[in-house]
């Protein structure tokens, strides 16, 4: 535990983090401030302009004198409960404010992660850890010619060099008739293998891109394949990958924020449990 | 009339004016265009908008939304369904880890729409739903598992059937409920997380489950669109105030989806064998009213796919209906309807099946002027387990309750006075197979708009069928037959092409190839169909293609390919057979002044039925009746000939 904290520390991301805290206990401090005493309510020109902003927001348009003095009004009203609530202690073991006090806090370590900001390495190896998850596969595109069942050796050889000799060469003269797809677009390693029967991606996925090779056997007989597009495990910098493994990188960055930040706090507190047992005991 | 036309011909002046004027067309020299049109490529693929593979699915999942699948124990959700299809490992409801030999490239989960999701919600005790005493007591009984909960399951279904659902329960299930729209907003975003373009496509898509009288008339519908459309809308419910088992109320519906959404949606219809005549009438729709314009056109418009082979039995003919087909009498369920509350007789068979459909549409056409029945052919498995299994030696059974054990095979499926369909019936069947450009909602879609599409039983041959005027041997010795296939004629599902002058009967460039971990093929069969100048509806089996040196005789019945099914081992080799059959056939019996469809039947040599892999693996006997092989079969869809009117 004692290690994964002392990384954790290390880490840029926490302090981004202590950051994003310090700046919101400043501004929550900032606004205790205004109050220049308990029993004296003032309303500043900035709460009265979020006032009538949060109306405009929801009624297309801004309130009117006699809406946003109803505003203000209802405001003071909600101001004046609020801090007879306090008073009064009402606060106090209220199972909804509590929720609520925990998710601000829970929310602040959680906008410290979106803050951040991988590395291209970084996401990368979160990519490769999580390949089943984004269902990524190695893909192939290829070209292959139908040799029929039992080619002739010599013949394959020689076809071959003059292939690769020759980039204009007529392939349909070599080819045996077959309903199989002449050519496969970007495919992954079970489509391939679906097409041409199991175990043709593994004989050609280590063919270099643009030659003829082979001979390579499938399910039928003989073929010639030419690889003609390649891909491995896709970057996350492509433009599709990036935003999805960013923000799974992200969310899960935030979990472990959430969970540091929980036990910094928790660090300042000494817990007594009491009666646990007995409890136990006296229930079972 | 003068003045008249002379102002038509000004607007079409003006019209066909305004664009040249607004795009600007100046420059268009012939030295300008040669160097737009630069004629073929040198890369003989470039350009080519063709098919090059078919891409297999199954248009027809239930998953645990599904009210009768939840009942018999399905606890395996859409994301499961979809996990399972693109070939991952999963465990099924009864805890047996279960994987498909390759993943399947698109799936359609199509769950009841009426009161979807309300029994996986009893189940799990969801809070609002305890406040009614029904939900309440079947929740208690359920989860207490064993005898209580097939006990609850039971006074449910009777409580359903009855039409004794608490109706103000059974609203939050229907269409008008934020719950209903927020369950379906789940399953489109399910849908929209498992697709992947280019790799595996997850169509949206529900069943409307019309049953009149325990006489099945459903349909599942398939959406082209993503979420944005689909979202626009709820499924259709066959319940009154809002649903309705008439077709005619379903086909408003989609009507509705286009208008609203600017989508497109299609729909299919299954189980014709299970219909008690209804699903194909001659005559009069299914409340007796008299066939229409509208009609037949819009069925013709909206259902352009039919499934002829599944779990519950296959559904291309019947004896009865072809007695010259040997191979007519295919895993054949006729002993009722759907819940079997009423025998089947041999008049209701006509209403039943695919091919004699095929041949009422002629007559239909003849009369009305459109052809209602004028349908592809796709199979798939009407499976209520999420799992999509067509395999023999794989076989995860029709829902839950018959997943792979000892006794299921000779435990009554479905029993009443009128007869009863015993465990080892269950099909191991179908697939669809699609001929699309390439793995998208959209081209799947469109594949299936235009009938380019086949059905198997399970295994995955490959099968083109291409008719026109002029095909010749050797255009089938090219090294890609497709090429010339679709230059010279069209693929099947299409219409032949006007009749030249010159020309005496249509050809047919037919070839298969067995699938590549499957049995070889015994033959190519070519099934037409027609109407005779006396209005009656004929049909006919060629035997076109066939492996070895077979002979036909003088009636051209071929001798059986033989069979290598070892029955006590379960197992087979593929030492008979050929691995590919192909051939140009010319209609010997053509009479252009006769309408006519064509399709072709592919038989596999024989292999065990999962019936004997199951007597294998659990070391029990064969169920009397259960035959101990199977042919399986793939069908495509039709290719149709209209004569000059």
């Amino acid at each position: 535990m004692k290690m994964i904290l002392m990384r954790l520390l290390r880490e840029p991301l926490l302090h981004f983090f202590a950051l994003g805290a310090l700046i919101f206990s400043i501004y929550a401090n900032l606004d205790v401030r205004n109050e220049t005493s308990p029993d004296v309510i003032s309303i500043s020109a900035t709460q009265i302009d979020r006032l009538a902003t949060q109306f405009t927001s929801i009624w297309r348009r801004p309130p009117t004198d006699e809406e946003l003095d109803n505003l203000i009004d209802e405001y003071v009203r909600e101001e004046v409960y609020y801090r007879e609530a306090l008073t009064l202690g009402l606060d106090q073991n209220d199972a909804v404010v509590r929720q609520r006090m925990r998710q601000k806090i829970e929310f602040l370590a959680d906008t410290g992660a979106q803050m951040l900001e991988p590395s291209a390495d970084e996401l990368q190896a979160y990519l490769v850890a999580n390949d089943e998850k984004y269902n990524l596969k190695p893909l192939r595109a290829l070209e292959q010619i139908f040799l029929g069942q039992t080619p002739n050796e010599d013949d394959i050889t020689r076809e071959l060099a003059a292939l690769n000799a020759d980039r204009t060469r007529n392939t349909s003269a070599l080819s045996k008739r077959s309903m199989l797809p002449a050519e496969l677009r970007l495919s992954r390693p079970e489509a391939i293998d679906s097409v041409y029967g199991n175990g043709f991606f593994a004989q050609i996925e280590n063919f270099p891109v643009g030659q003829w090779s082979g001979p390579v056997v499938s399910a039928y007989g003989v073929h010639l394949v030419r690889v003609l597009d390649s891909q491995g495990t896709p970057a996350p910098s492509s433009a599709e990958m990036y935003a999805t493994v960013l923000r799974d990188w992200q969310a899960e960055k935030a979990i472990e924020l959430r969970e540091l930040d929980y036990l910094a706090r928790r660090e300042r507190f000494t817990i007594e449990i009491y009666g646990r047992d007995e409890h136990m005991k006296a229930t079972r | 009339m003068r003045k008249l036309s002379f102002a038509a011909l000004g607007l079409i002046i003006l019209v066909a004016a305004l664009p040249a004027a607004a795009q600007d067309l100046s420059g268009a020299t012939p030295e300008v265009l040669s160097e737009a049109y630069t004629g073929t490529s040198y890369s003989p693929y470039s350009g080519r908008a063709f098919p090059e593979r078919p891409l297999w699915g199954d248009s027809h999942l239930h998953t645990s939304l599904s009210m009768d699948a939840a009942l018999f124990g399905n606890r395996l959700g859409p994301r499961e369904a979809y996990r399972f299809a693109r070939g991952e490992e999963v465990i099924s409801s009864t805890g047996q880890a279960v994987r498909l030999a390759r993943p399947l490239d698109w799936l359609v989960v199509a769950d009841h729409s009426d009161g979807m999701g309300m029994v996986t919600d009893i189940a799990a005790g969801k809070p609002e739903l305890l406040a009614y005493e029904q939900a309440a007591r079947w929740s208690k009984g359920l989860s207490k598992g064993g005898d209580a909960a097939v006990q609850a399951a039971l006074d449910l279904i009777k409580t359903f059937s009855q039409g004794e659902m608490d109706p103000e329960m059974f609203a939050l299930y229907s269409p008008g409920s934020k719950l209903y729209k927020n369950l379906w907003e789940k399953v489109i975003d399910d849908a929209e997380a498992f697709n992947d373009p280019g790799h595996f496509t997850a169509l949206i898509g529900f069943e409307w489950t019309s049953l009149i009288k325990g006489n099945n008339m459903h349909r599942v519908v398939i959406m082209r669109d993503g979420a944005i459309r689909a979202r626009q809308v709820v499924p259709y419910t066959t319940q009154a105030p809002v649903g309705s088992p008439d077709p005619r109320d379903l086909w408003k519906y989609l009507t509705n989806y286009e208008e609203k959404t600017n989508g497109e949606v299609l729909a299919i219809a299954h189980n014709g064998n299970l219909s008690n005549g209804i699903m194909f009438p001659l005559e009069a729709q299914w409340n007796g009213t008299k066939f229409d314009e509208t009609y037949v056109t819009q069925r013709d418009k909206w259902e352009p796919l039919y499934e002829v082979t599944q779990i519950k039995g296959d559904g291309e003919t019947h004896p009865f209906l072809s007695p010259d087909d040997e191979f007519a009498d295919y895993e054949t369920w006729d002993i009722g309807n759907l819940d079997v509350s009423e025998a089947k007789t041999d008049d209701m068979l006509a209403g039943e099946y695919a091919r004699e459909a095929l041949k009422r549409g002629l007559k239909i056409e003849d009369k009305l002027g459109t052809n209602p029945y004028k349908f592809g052919l796709i199979g798939s498995t009407d499976s209520h387990t999420s799992l999509a299994t067509t395999e023999e030696e794989n076989f995860f059974g029709k829902h839950s309750g018959y997943e792979p054990k000892a006794g299921r095979m000779s435990h009554p499926f479905m029993k009443t006075e009128d007869g009863s369909i015993v465990g080892w019936q269950m099909v191991a069947s179908g697939l669809a197979a699609v001929w699309a450009t390439e793995n998208t909602r959209e081209a799947i879609f469109d594949a299936m708009q235009r009938k380019e599409v086949y059905g198997t039983t399970g295994p995955r041959m490959s099968l083109r069928l291409f008719g026109g005027w002029e095909f010749t041997d050797q255009d089938m010795n090219s090294r890609m037959p497709a090429v010339v296939g679709y230059e010279k004629g069209t693929p099947m599902g299409g219409d032949l092409r006007v009749m030249p002058k010159g020309a005496e009967a249509p050809t047919f460039m037919v070839y298969a190839l067995r699938d590549p971990i499957g049995a070889n093929l015994d033959r190519i069969q070519i099934i037409k169909g027609w109407l005779d100048t006396d209005g009656n509806t004929q049909e006919k089996v060629y035997n076109v293609a066939w492996s070895g040196d077979r002979k036909a005789d003088e009636n051209g019945k071929i001798p059986a390919v033989g069979n290598t099914v070892d029955v006590a081992n379960a197992n087979w080799t593929n030492t008979i057979g050929a691995g590919d059959l192909s051939v140009v056939w010319t209609d010997p019996d053509f009479d252009p002044s006769e309408k006519a469809f064509y399709y072709a039947r592919v038989l596999e040599i024989p292999t065990p039925r999962w019936s004997t892999y199951d007597a294998f693996r659990f070391g029990v006997d064969l169920p009397e009746g259960a035959p101990a092989s199977t042919q399986e079969r793939a069908y495509s869809s039709p290719i149709w000939y209209q004569p000059e009117s």
